[in-house]
């Protein structure tokens, strides 16, 4: 290509033009604002959840628990944790077998599993097979952990018990307003 | 003879060129003489300053501000933040704007979602200053409260930046209430598992931006 043609001088002279005019405007521009700009703050949102469960530490499975009933009259324990980072005001405890019947049941001190007894406490119940999904009132702060206790109530053995747990919006901390 | 005379019609006899030469350098230093007394120039005795204005917007923490993170936010939940924007001493302001920009890698719900997402309103304490505890209060003797953006999801804000006022005058404070929100709203966990499009255990790294432009040139004379 001929460098040196008019045409070629006058496209090279166009660019410098254009070149030389968009930075004039951007520095006009850049002269004519102004900005104040926050370093970066990190906002995070909290869960709410519980799970049943056998194991007694984290990772716990998000999954209903599921217990075979052996015997007529199999007692069985497990632990109700609080896996959101809010704490909750109950949970809706859920019991279906696959035959017979079963109770969840909570101790109001703390269970004595050899002897399956609620020593110097009360015994209630929180949850009954067939009954659907029942509010279970008890008060899991974060991470706590509740001790319950499934039990065959119809004396048929070799049944599955599964136990499910929901927690709504509502039985977790209400909303609140915070400045500072 | 013959010879001669072609010889002096075809070579320019070097005397002459020398004459002229001497003619024209003489021309030229008398015709710049001539010029050079024609001038007149007049000028002021001192200086004139002329100086350009300097466009400046400063934020500082109004209590923790923007320094403190907001962690565990609730469906409802409120959390007021406070900044003051000063202007600079030298010039106005104009359209001064509200952005926020998540620089996280993967942006969630928090900030792409216009309905479960974070939310914003931004109000002014004019005349007076904030309490920054809880609810917040304009407090002063004739302190009032002017909102100038009302619920805005933060989602709009990375690309439509909210106005917040027309005129920011030189000099000038602006105290605002950052009162930042996530909408209610109903999820059941079931068995531990969140549903789908949850807005729970998620985060955000927000950077807010306010902008401004210069006041409107103006034409003066004195």
């Amino acid at each position: 290509m001929d460098v040196h043609s008019p045409s070629s001088r006058a496209g090279a002279a166009a660019a410098v033009t254009a070149l030389l005019l968009c930075t004039s405007l951007a520095a006009a521009d850049a002269a004519s604002s102004a900005q104040a700009k926050t370093t970066t703050t990190a906002v995070t949102s909290g869960s709410w959840g519980s799970v049943a469960t056998t194991s007694t530490a984290a990772p716990y499975a998000s999954a209903p628990l599921i217990l075979n009933m052996t015997t007529a009259a199999d007692t069985q324990y497990f632990n109700l944790v609080n896996t959101g980072t809010f704490p909750l005001a109950g949970v809706a405890l859920e019991a279906t077998t696959s035959r017979g019947t079963a109770v969840i049941e909570a101790c109001s001190t703390t269970w004595n599993e050899l002897l399956h007894v609620c020593p110097l406490g009360s015994i209630a119940v929180a949850a009954t097979s067939g009954a659907g999904a029942a509010t279970y009132a008890v008060g899991l702060p974060t991470g706590s952990t509740v001790r319950l206790r499934a039990r065959a109530t119809s004396g048929q053995r070799n049944f599955t018990l599964t136990v499910s747990v929901n927690v709504t919006r509502t039985q977790a901390r209400a909303a609140s307003t915070t400045g500072s | 003879m013959s010879g001669l005379a072609t010889r002096s019609a075809s070579r320019p006899n070097p005397r002459l060129i020398a004459a002229f030469a001497v003619g024209a350098a003489g021309l030229a230093i008398t015709g710049g003489g001539v010029y050079a007394a024609l001038n007149a120039t007049a000028s002021n005795t001192t200086a004139q300053n002329a100086t350009s204005g300097i466009l400046s917007i400063t934020m500082t923490n109004n209590g923790t501000g923007f320094s403190q993170g907001v962690s565990n936010l609730a469906p409802g939940d409120v959390v007021n933040r406070y900044v003051t924007l000063t202007q600079g001493a030298d010039l106005a302001g104009k359209d001064l704007t509200l952005a926020v920009s998540d620089g996280t890698a993967t942006p969630t719900l928090l900030t792409t979602s216009a309905t479960k997402g974070l939310r914003v309103t931004v109000t002014q304490c004019v005349g007076g200053d904030w309490t920054v505890t809880g609810a917040g209060s304009c407090t002063g003797t004739g302190a009032t409260t002017s909102i100038l953006a009302t619920n805005v999801p933060l989602s709009s804000l990375a690309t439509t930046p909210a106005a917040l006022a027309s005129a920011v005058a030189a000099g000038s404070t602006v105290k605002l209430q950052l009162a930042l929100s996530l909408p209610e709203q109903t999820e059941t966990t079931v068995n531990g598992a969140r549903p789908a499009d949850s807005i729970q255990g998620l985060s955000s790294a927000l950077t807010w931006t306010f902008s401004e432009t210069q006041r409107t040139a103006t034409t003066t004379g004195s």
